[in-house]
């Protein structure tokens, strides 16, 4: 056989047969690795609902994994609870995309920002890791970028924008109650109404 | 001295070749994290040897070294996967440098200098041997920076390993040179 072809040939084979070992592997984990993914995400949205508004048990918050909602454009509705929405989102960085969850109360404040997955180097990337006064910083309205991790922390402030930005309270929680809905639109009235 | 202690000690990757040093540093702040990275490098060498001596014949000379590659890539994501699957906190704490096997020099040396030209008994002493002086070095630089945080927090710190690791590097040149 002629060198080249061998060499193609070999490389192929090898290459057919790690996919293959690869397929065969990934199908045999798959399911333990989904849900351990959901289990560290769940802790981190229990925590963020717990911590940043002081209440312990809160009714179950109804997840809707992957399910499109029309008012939020792009982010998942996580949690609509009487006074708390959480919100996840996404967005690229400097090392691929992440995961974000945002507490709003029904003003629209910011009242949390959690990271879920990120893929941002090590040491570049700590600033989306508990504890973080820079993810706490977006509580007080008051976020600026981090020098040194300047691509991860502005992809993570427009991430956390344009979710914000896209939520429209009103329309996000249709089966909740009449007096929830209410209170959205009160608020934001009252809001409208004080500039 | 037989082949085992030879890659393991004379040879010692870590302490005497200086190869591998990315993990090395940055995995060995706690002795869990540095035993998590110790066995999945050795699952890794001795996997990718063993394969890459089994088919060397088949391996084409002016390809080998992405063949070579091909095979530890595998490894370090079946590696990966598991780890995932069956050692999620372990995995979230060290995942990048479990990742990164695939480019340490340590293991793709071993494949091209031993396990494509041995045979399976050979390779598989020498990339247990290779495996065991690496993870040495990385446990007792682990204990030793998780033992110096006490007094000494910034042995837990980047610089901290480049400080511990050279101190150890001069003790090991120490002992090296008496036994010479």
């Amino acid at each position: 056989m002629r060198p080249l072809l061998r060499n193609v040939a070999a490389l192929a084979v090898l290459t057919l047969f790690a996919g293959a070992v690869l397929a065969w592997f990934a199908e045999v984990t798959g399911d333990e690795v989904a849900r351990n993914r959901l289990e560290a995400q769940t802790r981190i949205l229990r925590e963020l609902i717990g911590v940043e508004t002081g209440a312990g048990d809160r009714a179950p918050w109804r997840a809707r994994q992957g399910r499109p909602y029309g008012a939020l454009g792009n982010a998942d509705l996580v949690l609509c609870d009487r006074d708390l929405v959480v919100l996840r989102a996404a967005g690229s960085g400097y090392g691929g995309g992440f995961r974000l969850a945002v507490a709003l109360d029904l003003d629209g404040t910011i009242q949390g920002v959690r990271v879920l997955e990120h893929a941002e180097t090590p040491g570049f990337g700590d600033i989306l890791n508990m504890p973080s006064a820079w993810l706490d910083s977006f509580t007080t309205g008051d976020v600026h970028a981090v020098t040194g991790a300047t691509i991860t922390s502005e992809a993570v402030m427009a991430a956390v924008e344009r979710a914000v930005r896209r939520v429209r309270l009103e329309e996000i929680c249709p089966e909740s109650n009449e007096s929830v809905r209410d209170g959205l639109v009160r608020s934001r009235a009252s809001r409208a109404a004080t500039p | 001295m037989n082949q085992f202690t030879e890659a393991a000690v004379a040879r010692n990757p870590a302490a005497v070749q200086l190869l591998g040093l990315c993990p090395l540093l940055a995995v060995s702040n706690t002795v869990a994290n540095a035993l998590g990275l110790a066995v999945a490098s050795t699952v890794v060498l001795t996997g990718s040897a063993v394969l890459v001596s089994a088919v060397r014949k088949l391996i084409p000379e002016e390809v080998r070294l992405p063949c070579f590659v091909l095979v530890i890539a595998t490894f370090t994501t079946l590696v990966n996967l598991a780890m995932e699957a069956y050692a999620f906190d372990l995995y979230q704490r060290i995942a990048l440098f479990v990742q990164i096997i695939v480019t340490n020099c340590m293991i793709l040396a071993r494949i091209e200098q031993v396990a494509s030209k041995e045979g399976l008994g050979r390779t598989l002493v020498d990339a247990l041997g290779t495996s065991a002086g690496f993870a040495a070095a990385i446990l007792i630089l682990g204990a030793a920076r998780e033992a110096l945080t006490v007094g000494f927090p910034l042995a837990a710190l980047p610089p901290g390993a480049f400080l511990v690791a050279g101190l150890l590097l001069a003790g090991v040149n120490v002992v090296g040179a008496r036994f010479r």
